[in-house]
């Protein structure tokens, strides 16, 4: 077996949470020899979300795991989308090489909810040509109402200056009123 | 004594540098009285910092037997990290975030020295979980907040689920 053989496909659910949906979902993928590459779940406001690569070996397997995967939505367990990752879309191998081309930030921002938070940060990201690699994001209580945390990880450009980006992130803060801490996440290589 | 409010995250003062106390009169013994009252108040915690109750002073309380024996009581007032050893992650819990829990790196043993509320200075050789409260708590005298330690968005910083997860020593 190639690898260039393999077939991948991308699959996201979504259902509501309770126990045994992750195996389920697992038993459809092994039952179809199915290999997962990479996977990421995660509660959300009760629905629980799962998304997987996972490479399959024949047309024959995925019209297994596409059996399996109709019987769970029968059962009304999850709604899954299944589709196929084309080369192109292969990721990029982890990165070998001491010399990065980017720096990883850890952006929070806090205070009372209100809509366009995310939005408006996200905006601010883009217009740097920042890369979005991990969002948390929840209402929780605070002192005197709803509180939006939003915690962005990110990959900032070599030749994005940090002390413009600050300024404008916190600029930003300070007009919708957040408290907003930038910091860098960059690990050192020894 | 007096059970005070605790003030949660978005509040401004967890965000202020505290100054430190210049004078050790009966308003500094009654804000600290107040507060190991505070803290023992079935918080669930083990540690109260002074701008958490609204106050912002070098001030902190903790008692790491806070929800058993109640014996360990330590009052510390512009306290200062000595000496400190290499760290450990610890999975931490915060009062003014209640929402959360952080996995944050301290170290396992310090020497701190504080004065009391009387003004005597004492020095403490720390370790383990009395060493991460004196950490978390000095932290929220600088305005830092647990969110500012983590290293990984998708590792160390937690939801608590709707199970009540418990703040533990964990993962070396």
């Amino acid at each position: 077996m190639t690898p260039s053989s393999l077939i991948k496909l991308v699959i996201s659910t979504v259902g509501k949470d309770r126990p045994g949906l992750v195996a389920r979902m697992c038993e459809a993928i092994s039952n179809a020899n199915g290999n997962i590459d990479d996977s990421t779940m995660t509660r959300l406001g009760g629905q629980f979300s799962m998304i997987y690569i996972v490479h399959f070996e024949s047309p024959d397997h995925i019209e297994l795991f596409k059996t399996a995967i109709r019987q769970i939505e029968e059962e009304g367990l999850f709604h899954v989308d299944i589709r196929p990752l084309s080369p192109d879309e292969e990721p990029d191998l982890p990165e070998t090489t001491t010399r990065s081309k980017s720096r990883k930030y850890l952006l929070s921002v806090g205070g009372y909810d209100r809509t366009g938070i995310t939005y408006a940060f996200s905006k601010a990201l883009a217009a740097f040509d920042i890369n979005i690699t991990d969002v948390h994001a929840h209402r929780i209580n605070g002192e005197d109402g709803i509180v939006y945390m939003l915690a962005i990880e990110m990959d900032v450009p070599l030749n994005v200056d940090e002390a413009e980006m600050k300024a404008d992130l916190e600029t930003l803060g300070k007009e919708l009123n957040l408290d907003v801490r930038l910091r860098s996440m960059d690990a050192i290589i020894l | 004594m007096t059970v005070l409010k605790i003030l949660k995250y978005p509040h401004p003062i967890l965000r202020i540098p505290c100054p430190e106390v210049l004078v050790f009169d009966e308003v500094l013994q009654g804000l600290v009285a107040d507060m190991v009252e505070t803290m023992y108040h079935g918080t669930g915690a083990v540690g109260l910092a002074a701008p958490q109750v609204g106050q912002s002073v070098r001030v902190f309380v903790m008692d790491t037997n806070a929800y058993t024996t109640r014996d360990n009581l330590k009052i510390m007032v512009n306290p200062k990290i000595i000496s400190a050893s290499r760290n450990k992650t610890m999975r931490e819990g915060c009062l003014s975030f209640p929402d959360y829990l952080a996995n944050v790196k301290r170290s396992k043993r310090i020497t701190v020295e504080a004065f009391d509320a009387l003004g005597v200075l004492h020095s403490y050789e720390l370790k383990h979980l009395e060493a991460v409260c004196v950490q978390h708590e000095i932290d929220h005298l600088d305005g830092v907040l647990m969110m500012d330690r983590i290293e990984s968005l998708k590792t160390d910083w937690l939801r608590r689920q709707n199970t009540q997860e418990e703040a533990v020593d964990s993962q070396d």
